[in-house]
C-alpha cells in the first residue's frame, strides 16, 4: 500500500464518512438542546426582543471584531483579542476565499464563487498559524487558562492546527512528496470533521444561540446589548 | 446527600436556554477580564467561567451522550459533597451578579443568570453562608434584613419628616405612586429619603409611602431561593394594591429593579403594576420639561463613541469649525476661544435657531 492509496482512501470513502458523522452529531446536538424547550416568556417588554437580538449579531459579527479597541478588556491584552480575531478571520478566507477549498465546496454543493488571489490567501495562513500558536502559549501561561483548559481544550488546538500545517506545508512544496502532505492533510481533515460534533469546536453553531439569548434579554429590557 | 438535591434542581432548571448557553462556552478565559474578584484578587477559581462549572458537569453527565462515556472511563469523576461545599463559597462570596462577564464574553453567554442558577440548587440544599442565611431569616420574620419593624419604620419616618421639613404621605388611598426605599436607606442613610420626598413633592407628583410595603430589599433573590424571592415581592405587590396605586417606583439599586420587573412577573404570569426605578422616572420627567435637550444621535447610536480616541477628536474639531465658519464669520478666531466657551455658544445657537427662528 502506497500514498497515492491512502489519499485515495482519505479523500474518497473516509472523508463522506467523516462528512456523514459531522452532519449527524451537529444535527444530533442541535436537536438534543431544542428538544430541552424553552420556557415562554410572560414578562411584558419594555423593549424590542427581536431587535436586541439583531442588534447582537450585529454588534458580535460585524462591530466587535473591527473595533474591538471599544471594549475595556481589548487593553489589557490587545495581543490575544487580534490573535483570536484574526484565526477566524484566517479561517473564513482560507476555508471560503481559497480557491482550492472553493472547489471543493463546488463539487459538494455545486455552486461557485470568485476568489482571492493565492498570495493573499497564503499570508492569512500564515497569518493564522502563528495566532494559533500565540493562543496556545496564552493557553499555557495564563492562570484562568490553566485552570480551566482538560485534555479536551489542548486536543481541540492540535486538531485544528494539525490539517492548517500540513496544508501550508503543501502549498509551498517545502519537505516531504506532495501525495504523503496531501494524505495527511486529508486524514487530518477527516480527523477534524469526526471530532468537531464531539467538542467545543461546535461553538459556531450554538453561537447563535447564546448571543441571540443574551439580545433578547438586553432587547427586553430595552438596553443595547 | 447534599449533592443530590443540588444536582436535582440543576436538571429541573435546565432547559433549551441554560442548555444552549453552556454549549457554546468556548473555554476561552475572557470573563475573567472583566471580573473584579479576579482582577482584584489574581485568583482563577474567581473567573466567571469557574463559577458555573458544576452547571456544567451537572449538565454534561446528565444530559450528553460525551458527558455520561467520559463518566463511565472514569475521565470526568461524580460530584461530592466537598466540592459543593467549595464552590458554594466562591459562587456566594465572589460574585456581586453585576453580569459585567456577559459583556465581554465573545459568545454573549449570560452568566450572571446562570450563577444564579447555580445559587438556586446550593439554596435548595442548604448550603448558603451563615450570615446570609441569617438576613434572610430576619427578612422572613421582621420583614427587613435590618430589622426595621412596623414601630421602627414609622418613628424613623416621622422624625425623617421633622429634621428635613418634609411632607412624606403615608398610606394614602388613591395615590398614583408607591415609593419604596429599601432598609438601609431608612437606617443608614435618611438624607436619602429626604432628597427624594422634596423633588417628589416639588415636581407634583401623587405619591404615598406605605406601611406594609416597606421593603423592597430581596434577599431571597441574592440567596437565589425562589420561593422566598416570590414571598418577599408579594409583600410589595400586595400593598400596592391595598392602596391602589398605578405605579411601583424603588430607588438605588439595580437588582431589586430587575427581581420586581422579572422574575415575580414571570412566575406569576400577569403584571399587576406598572413598575419604575426612581432614576428612571426623574430623567423622564427631566426630558419632559426640556426637550430640546436631547443627545447626539445617529439610529439610536452615539457613533462617536465607536470611534478611537484621535478620530474622535478630529471629528469634533471639524464640525465644530464648519458651524463657525457658517454661521459666524466676524466672530473671534477659534484660536482664541476654549472649549467650554464655544460649547456653550454652540447650545446657544441651537437654542436660537429652534426658538427665535422669526427674528433672524
Amino acid at each position: 500500500m502506497n500514498w497515492t492509496d491512502v489519499l485515495t482512501f482519505a479523500r474518497g470513502p473516509l472523508f463522506k464518512v467523516a462528512l456523514l458523522f459531522f452532519i449527524a452529531g451537529m444535527a444530533y446536538r442541535l436537536v438534543r438542546v431544542l428538544f430541552l424547550g424553552y420556557s415562554p416568556d410572560k414578562v411584558p417588554a419594555r423593549g424590542s426582543k427581536l431587535g436586541g437580538a439583531l442588534k447582537s449579531y450585529l454588534k458580535g459579527i460585524i462591530a466587535w471584531p473591527f473595533i474591538p479597541w471599544v471594549k475595556n478588556t481589548f487593553k489589557k491584552n490587545p495581543l490575544i483579542y487580534i490573535a483570536g480575531g484574526l484565526f477566524h478571520l484566517g479561517l473564513f478566507v482560507i476555508l471560503v476565499l481559497g480557491t482550492a477549498h472553493m472547489l471543493v465546496w463546488k463539487s459538494l454543493l455545486g455552486i461557485s464563487w470568485p476568489t482571492l488571489p493565492l498570495p493573499i490567501v497564503d499570508w492569512m495562513a500564515a497569518v493564522t498559524i502563528i495566532a494559533m500558536v500565540i493562543l496556545f502559549i496564552n493557553r499555557l501561561i495564563n492562570p484562568v487558562l490553566k485552570l480551566i483548559s482538560g485534555p479536551a481544550e489542548y486536543l481541540n488546538m492540535l486538531i485544528v492546527f494539525l490539517p492548517m500545517v500540513t496544508g501550508y506545508i503543501m502549498t509551498h512544496h517545502l519537505w516531504f512528496p506532495y501525495e504523503v502532505l496531501y494524505s495527511l492533510h486529508m486524514l487530518s481533515v477527516d480527523l477534524l470533521l469526526i471530532w468537531i460534533p464531539l467538542s467545543r469546536i461546535s461553538h459556531f453553531m450554538f453561537y447563535f444561540f447564546s448571543k441571540a439569548i443574551h439580545g433578547a434579554d438586553f432587547g427586553k429590557r430595552a438596553v443595547e446589548p | 446527600m447534599e449533592t443530590n438535591v443540588v444536582i436535582n434542581t440543576f436538571v429541573k432548571e435546565t432547559g433549551g436556554s441554560v442548555a444552549s448557553q453552556l454549549e457554546a462556552c468556548t473555554r476561552c478565559g475572557m470573563c475573567a477580564e472583566a471580573c473584579h474578584f479576579y482582577q482584584a484578587t489574581g485568583n482563577p477559581e474567581y473567573a466567571p467561567v469557574w463559577k458555573i462549572e458544576l452547571l456544567k458537569r451537572a449538565y454534561e453527565q446528565r444530559f450528553t451522550l460525551i458527558g455520561k462515556m467520559k463518566l463511565a472511563l472514569g475521565i470526568d469523576k461524580r460530584i461530592t459533597d466537598e466540592e459543593i461545599s467549595h464552590f458554594s463559597q466562591i459562587v456566594y462570596e465572589a460574585c456581586t451578579m453585576c453580569n459585567k462577564c456577559s459583556m465581554v464574553c465573545p459568545m454573549g453567554i449570560q452568566i450572571g443568570p446562570l450563577i444564579h442558577e447555580v445559587r438556586a440548587g446550593f439554596s435548595d440544599a442548604g448550603i448558603v453562608p451563615a450570615d446570609l442565611m441569617a438576613a434572610v431569616n430576619k427578612q422572613v420574620e421582621e420583614g427587613s434584613p435590618l430589622g426595621v419593624t412596623d414601630d421602627v419604620y414609622e418613628s424613623r419616618m416621622e422624625w425623617v419628616a421633622d429634621e428635613w421639613e418634609v411632607d412624606l404621605p403615608m398610606d394614602v388611598k388613591g395615590a398614583d405612586t408607591l415609593v419604596v426605599f429599601s432598609s438601609i436607606e431608612v437606617m443608614k442613610f435618611p438624607e436619602n429619603i429626604a432628597a427624594i420626598a422634596k423633588i417628589l413633592n416639588t415636581a407634583g407628583e401623587k405619591w404615598t409611602l406605605s406601611t406594609h410595603a416597606r421593603e423592597v430589599v430581596n434577599f431571597g433573590f441574592y440567596e437565589g431561593n425562589a420561593e422566598r424571592t416570590k414571598m418577599f415581592l408579594k409583600r410589595v405587590f400586595d400593598g400596592a394594591v391595598e392602596l391602589g396605586v398605578k405605579k411601583i417606583v424603588v430607588t438605588e439599586c439595580g437588582s431589586r429593579l430587575r427581581c420586581l420587573a422579572l422574575d415575580f412577573l414571570q412566575s406569576d404570569g400577569r403584571p399587576r403594576r406598572d413598575r419604575d426605578h426612581s432614576h428612571r422616572w426623574a430623567d423622564r420627567r427631566i426630558s419632559q420639561s426640556r426637550p430640546h435637550q436631547v443627545k447626539r444621535r445617529c439610529a439610536g447610536w452615539e457613533w462617536n463613541h465607536y470611534l478611537p480616541r484621535c478620530l474622535q477628536d478630529s471629528a469634533q474639531r471639524r464640525s465644530h469649525q464648519g458651524t463657525q465658519n457658517r454661521t459666524e464669520p466676524s466672530g473671534p478666531t477659534r484660536l482664541q476661544r476654549n472649549v467650554t466657551q464655544s460649547r456653550r455658544s454652540n447650545l446657544l445657537r441651537r437654542w436660537r435657531r429652534r426658538h427665535c427662528h422669526q427674528r433672524s
